[in-house]
Order: structure tokens, then C-alpha cells, then sequence
């Protein structure tokens, strides 16, 4: 993508320089060092981009694993083991493809390019199924997460309602409980001859305090709310964590962006694609098909590392 | 603490706050460590400069000396004592700030909530009040006050900041974080207060994260009390708003009116006729009103209508505020059944019944019509009780709670 | 390959102005699509120059709303602040203004790119179709930052803080988010486009340590921004799905954390800040030197510092962050970190006092501000210690004190550094030369008004005055009323700047090829270049080596004395065209 790829000079000749080389290069080989250095740039600062969010699913796992431990299991591993090969071997033939330009096997090179985006294309397939199913279920981020139903196998009809049951008479029994007085543990009556006792106010210090039992009722209440319905599942144990919506927000901005490169790479090898018609390409001046080349090994590369940290948890 | 030159004495007296307390005379001495140093840099550096530039300014005659480019020795010298002092200072302002981190276990606990835009705090006893007050302590028998700051889980970020005291800390909703001080001074009247009454002997509280258009009004305000049964009494004051500090019943009115500043009515109806984000109270009792939204169909609100329906209106207004929306306001006001209304809100012994009553009281008070005799036509003042009433039970007007 | 020595001896006259790279076609068009880095940087310094006043005109608003305790333009006190909003906004504008549109694309953008080739000695840079993108990126994310206040305004502060800036009602955030990520594009692609010149592009000589300190400062700046600047993107991506699609990121009521948007925030914006520095740094090192007429002082050290400087900046982000609820040992590690990032700092500073020892100084406009950098910069680097320190940071956190440190540092370090840059090259690049009285008078306008605008700041600050207030306590009223007088001076100050650079282009004296007596290659070119910026290939020696420059009468500039002969270094390749990492 970042490649100088055509003399704009006024002046030069009539026929088209095989080696495309740009009037401020003084050779070829200089003109791919550049090129390569530039894309290699070029992907340090996606890599940095993902980074990010690799942090902030670092940082969510490491503080509520429960959270991930649970909503994985909504994810479709067969459908995502599928998606893994499907880019790899678009890897695959990528690679080859920069060797067919390099030899100059151009009918070979354009068959490549072509599969590759079909790769492309099968991949995206799979991961609309998957949002679909997501979207359909309420299995989503934020406020919007409302899922129809736990993760894995359902139970027939009396199970499912003696266990719904069972889950509201705990749900009372839980909100009763919070209803106890407040932060400083008692229930304030000014006395009469009111004196300084230590004794019954909140721990000075804020270690060994468990925030949790003398924190205001909105502490408590935080997650009462957004327990999903249905039964309970066979492969999670005891009611699903709350916040879970917070992996769907991860899942959603990490496949999403990724998604997004993957139709960008799709679009450079297109774009590839129709110069290799061409004949632009051969051992003379391959520069973009490599350069577009890397850039899709690292989206496949990205890929490789959401796979086993979203759907492989255990 | 060590003695420190006079001319630090006299610096500080511009650049710092006055000092009231042991955490800020654990930050001074910092402070004069790293002003001394940077100020020496400051003047090698541009002392050297100018020296320079006059000395080597270009003119006829001026002979170059050798273009020396390096020398070894003195670039190790002047990146060594850099950094060593450097590192110095870090480990000085570390030893402070692990002084400060961790509130002495003898701390005596004030809750502090923050939400936009203002400051409540909620003492051990009960009491709930916008300003914070302190008893005086000393180094030796340090009066130690922990403030538990709580910020609300929809609410944005803000900070309470004591320049005082020379302490700051984040809210974060989701998060509690603390602040802990002895008061070792009484604060000095206020710069620019009119008039030299223990009301205007107060250190500022600031917000310092930004948090939208309230953030420079949101304030408070440390009282230090000196005498210990003063401070008693302030607090048992502060726990039963319906007596003075000496214990004396106050005017319903007045009970309502100072309720209105812990509550923070104030923050969206003004009391002399200013438009703001909620009706104003003057002149709102008895006067025809017209709803946008109302929970009863037909509803309607007249001057004619009677004292009891007022009453429930009024009393709906406060811990049911979306039921009715007048003409013109939008649906912006919190919920105040959590604080101002007991399980039963007919129920004359609940604490919060009576607060809130007290602020209906308030608000029939700021009806300013004249009867023809010139006195109020509509407000009649509730007796004043002859004894103080008892604090009674107010199981839900904890700290923290919505 | 023999060095041909371009003759621009005794006995030539000046070449002709035409065809020099202005000239060197016509038409909008021609400047739109252009792929002349020259061009590229001449229009980066008119939008950044007008995105300056801009934010300018925000600060002259700010300072006159602060003359009253209560608000002189947007008044307010506790029950009515809904006139503060209009405050809010125009206190973000000239954030976002300053720091997105001005500082960071600034010296790269508009001196970076006319001076980086020339100065290598290159035709242009290693990809200038990516370098017009990078422009028009700029000119998109300004856009964005026009539509955002029109679409309903930002008045969440330059930082964006969660959860303000998803809660805010104001329309604009997520337009002017967006308007920062394509900025933040541009700025890769012109730190990409540099690095790879750097490393590319040498011609035979020119080694790693024989390259212009500016062009290390450029280098090492273009490291932070491809490195630095796509957290800011994913950042602000977060920001935008957050705001959106409400994905609870930042919310704790979903599970989230207000606190890792700004560890996200200050993981780029800390690197940014040296990004605004090091060129102003690298300027300092050309204008000193050639000002003193002296051999820089500690040529690698200089140059190994930017790298340095670099490479730590991005360990300090969380001393943005200290009272703000992170634990004790973050905070330590955190401020340890801090210390260190000052001591390269200062070694430069040490460098330029010693580069001008025993030298032949002239005080010519571009030296006037270099000193006038000296002043100010130290100034804001050593405040900077008090920050760093923990306990008083948490004293001086968010007051007026951090104000006054980061405009010393931002305004009076890189901004200054840019005005020197500007006039050492304004003949270079527009083959004029202005009027030196009236440069020097303005400079002084600009260092006496700054002065009085942020010492003030400073006092307020440590005597607890806290930051983004738009009404205030009336005890702090003397200091802000100094501090608005100030701004007025300096408003005045860059007024006259601008007329007399403008006038410059009309009527100013013809620039000789070498006015100040440098020794960079960029001297050895015309005024105003040509479109392939060299007639033969440049010959390199020691870009500071001032004894074979000498000061021709005739010519009204400095001329390379033949009798003196350069040497060669004795490393250069025999194969010139071998490019070594």
C-alpha cells in the first residue's frame, strides 16, 4: 500500500519503464528495500492497533475470568476452528502467489490471487452466520445483551421451571439480605449524650476491607438485574457471573475490527488481482504483490491469536 | 521537621496555602526540597545563557577560541549529578506519599459522596450535610479523619481536592478510594470574606477532575472545631436538623431551608424566580399549574384547590417527580424516595417523612402573596414544637444510599 | 564516484529565481495533487499556521472569560452554570486544536517535510504519494473537527475522559473522535515516510553519525509516531463504539473501567508529548550551532538522547494518572520512570549552553527564540520534577500548576522551537527575507507576554487554583487578571509576526543561497529550491563544520570557501549504492 509504484515524471519515455522506478529511487533494489521497510512499518502500527485491544481483554479476563469462562461457551468452536484453516490456507496460497510473481508464472499468479479472496470471502460467510445467530439470541454487548438462553444444552420443561423457581426464591432471599444498614455498619440513632466510640464506625484502613458488605446498596444491586432467564446449563454450574455482557463487547470490537481489515486486504488483493492481469507483475518488479502479501499474513497472524483467546477458554 | 531558612518561610507564605494540617507539613519540606533545586538549575542555566550570549556576541575583533566538541569528563559529570538528584527527589516524594497512603487505624470516618456537581458528606451518627467538620488535632494527639469517597456508578469522574491540606483523590464510580488528614490549625478567615464570623474560618474543597458545566461551582468547604463539646454538639446537630446548635427547635421553615442545601434543590430550583433546570419555588404554592405529563388523567393543579391536595402534590413532586411534569420542564429530577420517604409516606415518626415535610414547608414559605392585611395569604408557619424532638429512627437516610 | 563539488564559488552570481519548485508548474491542481514534498510542507505550514490562530483565538476567549471571578463572557455561579457549557467547548477547542492540529503535525509536518530530503541530501521523500495522503488526511481530520462543532460541539476537554465524554450531551464527540483518528493516520504515514527516508534514502557519506541532529529529532519523533499513534487510534475507536453502541467498556455499571480509557489515553498521549518536543529540540541544535558559528557540543550523545528520550517516554504514562485511584506500587514504578526521562533532556540543554562557548554569536531572529527556548523550556522541564515528585504531585494534580507546566514545555518549548524554525528557513523556502528589527521586537512581544501569562499560573496553581474551571474563588482574581494582560502581549506579538512574515513575500530583500552560515546541505540549494531540489548530487561533509563557510559581501550570504577542502570520511562506500539498515 505504500509503494511507489509508477514514474510521474514529465520526463520519460514513451514506453512503460519494466522496472517501475520511481524518479527518486536511484535503483530497483532501493526502491523494494524502501517499499519493504515501509510495509513492515506499516504493520508494526496495526499490530499496536490490536494491541490494544489484546490489553483490554488482558486486563477484563484477568479482573472477571468467570465472565469469560462463561460467555465463551455461547461461541461456536467448530464454525471458528473452520474459519482458522480457512485463513491459514489463504496464507497459503498468498505466499505462493508472491513466488508465482516472483517467477513469473502469471496464469499461476492470478488463480492464487483469486483463490485467496475466495478464502476471504468464506471466512466472512462464516463469521455473518455467526453474528446472525448472535443478534437473533441477544447474546450482544452492553445493554443490549439479552440472551435468550443459557449456553449449552437446554432441559425439558419442569426442570426448567422447578429451577426457575429455586432461583427466585435465592433472589429473594439475596435482596433481602442487602436491605441491612449501610456503610457504617449500624443503624445511625444519635444518642442521646452522643460520645466518640471508635468501635462502631467503618475500618480505618482499606486493607482486609470488604467493600462489598459495607458498600452502598448500589455496589450490591449491580449485578441483580441482568441474570438471564432459562435454565441452567449443563457445561456452567450455579447462575451465570454477572457483567457478562462484557465479553460480548470484546468479542464484538475485536472480530469486528478484524473483520474490517480482512474486506481491506481483500480489497488490495483485488486491486493486485487485476494488475497481475495485466502482466505488471514478474521477477523484474513483484513489490506489491510481496507488500500486499505481508499485510495479509498479519491479518491472518491476528486471527491466529483471537481464535484461542475468545473461543478456545478453559 | 527540620528548621527551614526564613527565605523558604517567606516563598511558601505566596506559593502555598496556608498549612492546617500534619499532611500538609509532611508536604512542605518536599516541596522547598525541590523548588530550592530547581530554582539553582533554573539560574546555572539561564545565568549561563545570557553570560554568553553577551560575552561571545559577534564583533569585529572577536577571536573564536578551538571548536572543542567534547569532552568526556563533563558530560559524565552533568548527566551523573542530574541524575542523582533526580533520583533524590523521587525517593523524598515516595517517603511522603508512603506516609500518607495508608489512614492511621484510629481514623475516624466520614463518608463523602460524590456526585455532580456537589459534595454531601454523611457522618458516623447519621447526619448528612454539605460541608465538612473537623475536630482539632495536634502532632501529638492527632484527631485522624478518614474520608471515604464514593462515587456513583452512573455519575462521571470527579476529585476532592484540600489545597490545605495539600490532598487530592479521584471518584471513581465503581471504585472507593479514601482521603485521610489531622486538622492541626483552625482555618484563617477566608480571603474576601465580608464579615469575620466562624462561618467565613473555612478551607476550600475543590473538584478537580473536570465533570461538565457544574465543576468550578462544585465546592465545599473543612470547619475545624476547636473545642471538643463544640464539635460534639455540631455533630449532633448536623444529625438532627430540626434543632440549633444548642439544641433548640427550629422553625419547620428553617429546618427545610437548611435541609434544601444538604439535599441539593438548589442545584436545579432557584427560590427568587430565576429559570432554571426545575421550576422555581417562589411564589409555586398555590398558583394554577398546567402538566405535560401526569400520571391521573385530567389532572389539574389550581390556586383553589385544597391544602390537602397541595400537600399530596407536593409530596408526590418529591419522591415520585416523574408522576407529574409541569409545562415547559422536562423529566430531570431524581428520585428522592430512598431519603426523603419512609416505607410508609404517611407515617409522622419516620425521619425521613418528617425532612421531607420540612421541605414542603419550606417551599409553601417562599409564597410571597399578601391577604389584605398584609400579611401571608396563603402560608401559615407550622408551630414551632416546645420541646426538641427526639432524633427519631432513619434507617434509610445512610450514607451512599440514592 | 568522485564528488562534484557544486560551484556556486566566487565568480558565479546568484543562479535565476525561475524554476525553482513555486514556479515550477501552475495551477490549484498542481498544489492539490502535488508530489513535491517542498509543496507538501509549505501547505502544511499555511493549515497548521491557520489551525494555530484558530486555537489562538480559543485561548484569547478563555483568558477573557477568566477575568472575572464569576465568568466575564459566560457568567455563572452555583444554582445557574449552563453559560459555563459555552466555556467547556471552547476550552476543549483550543486542546484539541492545539495538540491534534498544531503541535503534533506541526515541525514534521511543515519543516519536517520541506527540510527533511533536502538536508539528506534526497530528491523527495521515500513515498510522496503517501505524503499527499498524509496531507490530505490532515485536511480530513480537520474536517471532521469543523463538522464536530457543528454537530452539537465538544465540551469534554482535549482528553476525552470516560465517563464524561460518553455521557455528554453534546453532539460533536464522537465526530470530533473520529476527526482525531484520521489525524492520527496522517501521522503515520508521515512518520513511516520518514523513518523510511532516513534509512533509505542517505547519500553516499552520510552515515548514521554524520546526519544532521534535525534529522535524528525527525527520526526519533517518527519512531513515537508509528509506534505510539495507532493506540490513540484503537482508543479512540473504543471511544467512539462506547459513546455509539454503548458497549460498557468504560462502564462500571456493565463491568467496565473508566480508568483504562485513560491508561489507554496516555499510553499515546505521553509519547505525544515528545513528539511535540524533539523536533523543537533538533531545530535548537541546528540554530544554535549555526548561530555560534560553533561545532555542536556532544554530537552523539545529542543524537543518542532523541532516541533515548523516545524509548522512555513511552514507560511514564501513568504519571498523567497518580491521585486517580491506581495502586501505590503503580504509582512509584511510575514516577521512578519520570525522573529518568528528564536526564536526556537536560544533557541536551547542557550541549546547547556549551555549543555556545567561546563561540561567534549572532543574534539574529531564529537565535533570539532559541534562547528565548533555553529560557522557557528549562523552566518547564524543571517544573516538570515537581509533577514528577509523588507527594507534591498530589498537591499540584490537576491545578493551574500543571497548566502552566505543560504550556511552558508545549508553547514555550515546541512552539518556540517551531517560530525559530520558521524564520531560519523562511529564506530557504520562500527565497525572501523579512525584517529582522521586527522579528526580534516580536520575539521579545512573545517571551515577555508568555512570562506574564504562565508565572502567574504557576502561583494560582500551587495555592490550590484547579484546571478547567470556568468561574473561580475571587482570591485567585490578581493572578488571572496578570495572566489575561499577558495573553493580550503575546496575541499582539503574533499579530506582528504574521504581518511582517506576509509582508516579506511581497516586498522582502532576495535571500542569498546561505544567509546564516550553515553548514547543512539544505544551504547548498537555492532559495527557493529546485523542483528536484539539487542540480548535482550534494556533496557530504560535516553538517557542522562552519570553517569552510565564509560570508561572501557581494553575494550578501555565506559561501563554501574552495580553498578550505572538506574531507571525506573514510568509511564511505565504494559501491554507492548500498543501503545498510
Amino acid at each position: 500500500m505504500s509503494t511507489a509504484a509508477e514514474t510521474h515524471d514529465d520526463h520519460h519515455d514513451g514506453h512503460q519503464d519494466p522496472y517501475h522506478l520511481a524518479h527518486h529511487f536511484d535503483t530497483p533494489q532501493q526502491q523494494f528495500d524502501a517499499g519493504k521497510l515501509g510495509i513492515w512499518l506499516f504493520l508494526t502500527t496495526e499490530i499496536l492497533l490490536f494491541s490494544g485491544l489484546f490489553c483490554a481483554y488482558a486486563v477484563y479476563r484477568a479482573n472477571h475470568p468467570e465472565v469469560f469462562e462463561f460467555a465463551h461457551l455461547y461461541l461456536n468452536k467448530p464454525l471458528g476452528a473452520i474459519n482458522t484453516v480457512v485463513l491459514l490456507f489463504s496464507s497459503l496460497t498468498m505466499a505462493w502467489g508472491v513466488r508465482a510473481a516472483q517467477l513469473g508464472q502469471k496464469n499461476l499468479l492470478v488463480g492464487l490471487l483469486a483463490l485467496t479472496i475466495l478464502c476471504g470471502f468464506g471466512f466472512l460467510g462464516i463469521k455473518f452466520v455467526e453474528y446472525r445467530v448472535k443478534f437473533q439470541n441477544g447474546e450482544l454487548w452492553g445493554p443490549h445483551y439479552n440472551p435468550k438462553e443459557m449456553p449449552g444444552a437446554a432441559k425439558d420443561e419442569d426442570d426448567r421451571a422447578k429451577e426457575d423457581r429455586q432461583r427466585e426464591a435465592e433472589r429473594k432471599k439475596h435482596e433481602e439480605a442487602i436491605t441491612v444498614a449501610a456503610l457504617t455498619n449500624t443503624v445511625a440513632t444519635a444518642p442521646a449524650g452522643y460520645h466518640y466510640d471508635q468501635s462502631k464506625y467503618a475500618p480505618a484502613s482499606s486493607d482486609n476491607v470488604d467493600f462489598a458488605s459495607i458498600s452502598p446498596e448500589w455496589v450490591r444491586q449491580q449485578g441483580s438485574d441482568t441474570k438471564p432467564p432459562g435454565s441452567i446449563a449443563e457445561t456452567w454450574h450455579g447462575d451465570p457471573p454477572v457483567n457478562a455482557q462484557l465479553f460480548f463487547s470484546i468479542y464484538f470490537v475485536m472480530t469486528g475490527l478484524h473483520g474490517l481489515h480482512v474486506i481491506a486486504g481483500m480489497i488490495c488483493i483485488a486491486w493486485i488481482l487485476i494488475r497481475a492481469t495485466k502482466g505488471e507483475f514478474g521477477p523484474h518488479y513483484f513489490n506489491p504483490v510481496d507488500f500486499v502479501g505481508l499485510y495479509w499474513h498479519i491479518v491472518d497472524l491476528i486471527w491466529i491469536f483471537l481464535f484461542p483467546l475468545l473461543y478456545l477458554i478453559t | 521537621m527540620t528548621q527551614l531558612p526564613n527565605i523558604l518561610g517567606f516563598l511558601d507564605s505566596f506559593l502555598l496555602p496556608p498549612s492546617g494540617s500534619s499532611s500538609a507539613a509532611n508536604h512542605d519540606p518536599v516541596w522547598n526540597a525541590v523548588l530550592i533545586i530547581t530554582t539553582i538549575f533554573f539560574f546555572i542555566v539561564t545565568t549561563i545563557m545570557f553570560v554568553f550570549i553577551f560575552k561571545y556576541r559577534r564583533r569585529p575583533g572577536l577571536v573564536q577560541g578551538s571548536q572543542v566538541t567534547h569532552n568526556t569528563p563533563l558530560e559524565i559529570v552533568w548527566t551523573l549529578i542530574p541524575l542523582i538528584i533526580v533520583m533524590a527527589l523521587f525517593g523524598v516524594g515516595l517517603k511522603g506519599y508512603m506516609w500518607y497512603d495508608k489512614p492511621p487505624s484510629d481514623s475516624y470516618t466520614i463518608v463523602a459522596k460524590v456526585v455532580s456537581w456537589k459534595f454531601t458528606f454523611y457522618y458516623p451518627n447519621g447526619g448528612i450535610s454539605p460541608y465538612l467538620y473537623v475536630p482539632l488535632g495536634s502532632d501529638a494527639h492527632p484527631r485522624n479523619i478518614r474520608l471515604q469517597i464514593e462515587a456513583e456508578p452512573g455519575d462521571v469522574l470527579h476529585a476532592m481536592y484540600i489545597p490545605a491540606y495539600r490532598i487530592q483523590r479521584g471518584a471513581v464510580p465503581g471504585r472507593i478510594t479514601e482521603l485521610w488528614f489531622n486538622a492541626t490549625s483552625v482555618p484563617p478567615l477566608h480571603p474576601g470574606s465580608s464579615a469575620d464570623t466562624p462561618e467565613n474560618h473555612f478551607f476550600d474543597i475543590f473538584c478537580t477532575q473536570y465533570c461538565g458545566e457544574g465543576h468550578s461551582q462544585m465546592r465545599s468547604r473543612v470547619y475545624v472545631i476547636a473545642d471538643e463539646a463544640q464539635f460534639q454538639a455540631k455533630l449532633k446537630q448536623i444529625a438532627n436538623p430540626f434543632v440549633d446548635i444548642d439544641g433548640n427547635p427550629l422553625p419547620l421553615a428553617t429546618v427545610g431551608k437548611n435541609l434544601v442545601d444538604i439535599y441539593g434543590c438548589n442545584s436545579c430550583h432557584t427560590i427568587d424566580g430565576k429559570p432554571n433546570t426545575g421550576p422555581t419555588w417562589e411564589n409555586l404554592y398555590k398558583r394554577d399549574h398546567t402538566f405535560d405529563i401526569s400520571n391521573e388523567a385530567g389532572y389539574s393543579l389550581k390556586a383553589t384547590d385544597s391544602d390537602a391536595k397541595w400537600d399530596a402534590y407536593l409530596s408526590e413532586s418529591i419522591i415520585d417527580p416523574g408522576a407529574k411534569i409541569v409545562g415547559g420542564f422536562k423529566n430531570a429530577m431524581t428520585n428522592f424516595a430512598g431519603q426523603l420517604s419512609g416505607p410508609d409516606p404517611n407515617d409522622p415518626k419516620n425521619e425521613n417523612n418528617r425532612r421531607r415535610l420540612a421541605i414542603i414547608e419550606y417551599i409553601k414559605s417562599l409564597d410571597h402573596t399578601k391577604g389584605p392585611d398584609g400579611k401571608p395569604l396563603y402560608y401559615k408557619p407550622a408551630p414551632i414544637p416546645t420541646t426538641a424532638p427526639a432524633a427519631t429512627e432513619s434507617s434509610t437516610t445512610q450514607s451512599g444510599k440514592q | 564516484m568522485t564528488a562534484i563539488t557544486p560551484d556556486f564559488g566566487r565568480g558565479e552570481l546568484l543562479p535565476p529565481l525561475e524554476d525553482n519548485y513555486l514556479t515550477h508548474s501552475r495551477g490549484i491542481l498542481s498544489w492539490i495533487f502535488t508530489l513535491d514534498h517542498k509543496r507538501i510542507g509549505v501547505m502544511y505550514l499555511v493549515s497548521v499556521l491557520t489551525a494555530f490562530f484558530a486555537g489562538g483565538v480559543m485561548a484569547m476567549l478563555i483568558r477573557t472569560q477568566l477575568l472575572k471571578s464569576g465568568g466575564l463572557i459566560w457568567p455563572g455561579d452555583a444554582q445557574q452554570h449552563n453559560a459555563f457549557k459555552a466555556y467547556n467547548e471552547v476550552m476543549t477547542l483550543h486542546g484539541a486544536l492545539m495538540v491534534f492540529m498544531v503541535l503534533i503535525p506541526g515541525i514534521p509536518g511543515a519543516l519536517g517535510n520541506f527540510v527533511l530530503p533536502i538536508m539528506l541530501g534526497a530528491k523527495d521523500v521515500a513515498f510522496p504519494r503517501l505524503n499527499l495522503m498524509s496531507y490530505h488526511l490532515y485536511l480530513w481530520g480537520a474536517a471532521f473537527a469543523v463538522l464536530a462543532i457543528v454537530m452539537g460541539g465538544v465540551d469534554t476537554g482535549w482528553t476525552f475522559y470516560t465517563p464524561y465524554s460518553v455521557k455528554t450531551d453534546f453532539g460533536g464527540v464522537e465526530y470530533m473522535a473520529f476527526g482525531v483518528f484520521i489525524l492520527g493516520f496522517s501521522s503515520i504515514f508521515t512518520g513511516l515516510n520518514f523513518i523510511v527516508t532516513i534509512h533509505k534514502l542517505r547519500p553516499p557519506g552520510m552515515t548514521w553519525f554524520r546526519m544532521p541532529l534535525f534529522l535524528w529529532a525527525i527520526y526519533a519523533t517518527a519512531l513515537i509516531q508509528v509506534l505510539a499513534t495507532p493506540v490513540l487510534g484503537i482508543t479512540v475507536l473504543f471511544l467512539i463504539f462506547e459513546r455509539t453502541m454503548h458497549i460498557g467498556i468504560f462502564d462500571s455499571r456493565y463491568g467496565g473501567d473508566p480508568i483504562l480509557f485513560q491508561h489507554f489515553f496516555w499510553f499515546y498521549s505521553h509519547p505525544a508529548v515528545y513528539i511535540m518536543i524533539l523536533p523543537a529540540m533538533g531545530i535548537m541544535s541546528e540554530v544554535i550551532s549555526t548561530f555560534s558559528r560553533r561545532h555542536i557540543f556532544g554530537y552523539k550523545l545529542i543524537a543518542l538522547s532523541s532516541v533515548a528520550i523516545a524509548a522512555i517516554g513511552f514507560l511514564v504514562w501513568g504519571h498523567h494518572m497518580f491521585p486517580n485511584g491506581q495502586s501505590t506500587m503503580i504509582d512509584t514504578i511510575f514516577s521512578f520512570l519520570t525522573m529518568f526521562v528528564a536526564i536526556p533532556s537536560a544533557i541536551k540543554v547542557w550541549n546547547w549552553l556549551a555549543t555556545m562557548y567561546h563561540g561567534s554569536i549572532d543574534m539574529k531572529t531564529p537565535m533570539c527564540y532559541a534562547c528565548s527556548f533555553l529560557f522557557l523550556f528549562a523552566i518547564g522541564g524543571l517544573t516538570g520534577v515537581f509533577l514528577g515528585t509523588l507527594s507534591v504531585d498530589v498537591h499540584l494534580h490537576d491545578t493551574y500548576f500543571v497548566v502552566a507546566h505543560f504550556h511552558y514545555v508545549m508553547f514555550g518549548g515546541t512552539m518556540i522551537g517551531f517560530l525559530a524554525g520558521i524564520h531560519y528557513w523562511w529564506p530557504k523556502m520562500t527565497g525572501k527575507m523579512y525584517n529582522e528589527s521586527l522579528g526580534r521586537l516580536a520575539c521579545l512581544g512573545v517571551f515577555i507576554g508568555f512570562n506574564l501569562t504562565f508565572i502567574p499560573q504557576f502561583i494560582m496553581g500551587s495555592n490550590g487554583m484547579p484546571r478547567r474551571y470556568a468561574s473561580f474563588d475571587p482570591m485567585y482574581l490578581p493572578y488571572h487578571q496578570l495572566s489575561t494582560i499577558g495573553a493580550y502581549i503575546q496575541f499582539a506579538s503574533f499579530l506582528l509576526i504574521a504581518v511582517y512574515l506576509v509582508h516579506s513575500l511581497y516586498s522582502g530583500k532576495k535571500a542569498p543561497v546561505n544567509p546564516w552560515g550553515a553548514a547543512t546541505l539544505e544551504w547548498s540549494c537555492c532559495s527557493p529550491p529546485p523542483h528536484d531540489n539539487f542540480k548535482f548530487p550534494p556533496q557530504v561533509g560535516d553538517p557542522y563544520d562552519h570553517d569552510a563557510i565564509v560570508f561572501d559581501e557581494r553575494l550578501g550570504g555565506y559561501v563554501r570557501d574552495e580553498s578550505i577542502v572538506p574531507e571525506l570520511p573514510s568509511n564511505a562506500p565504494h559501491h554507492p549504492l548500498t543501503h545498510e539498515l
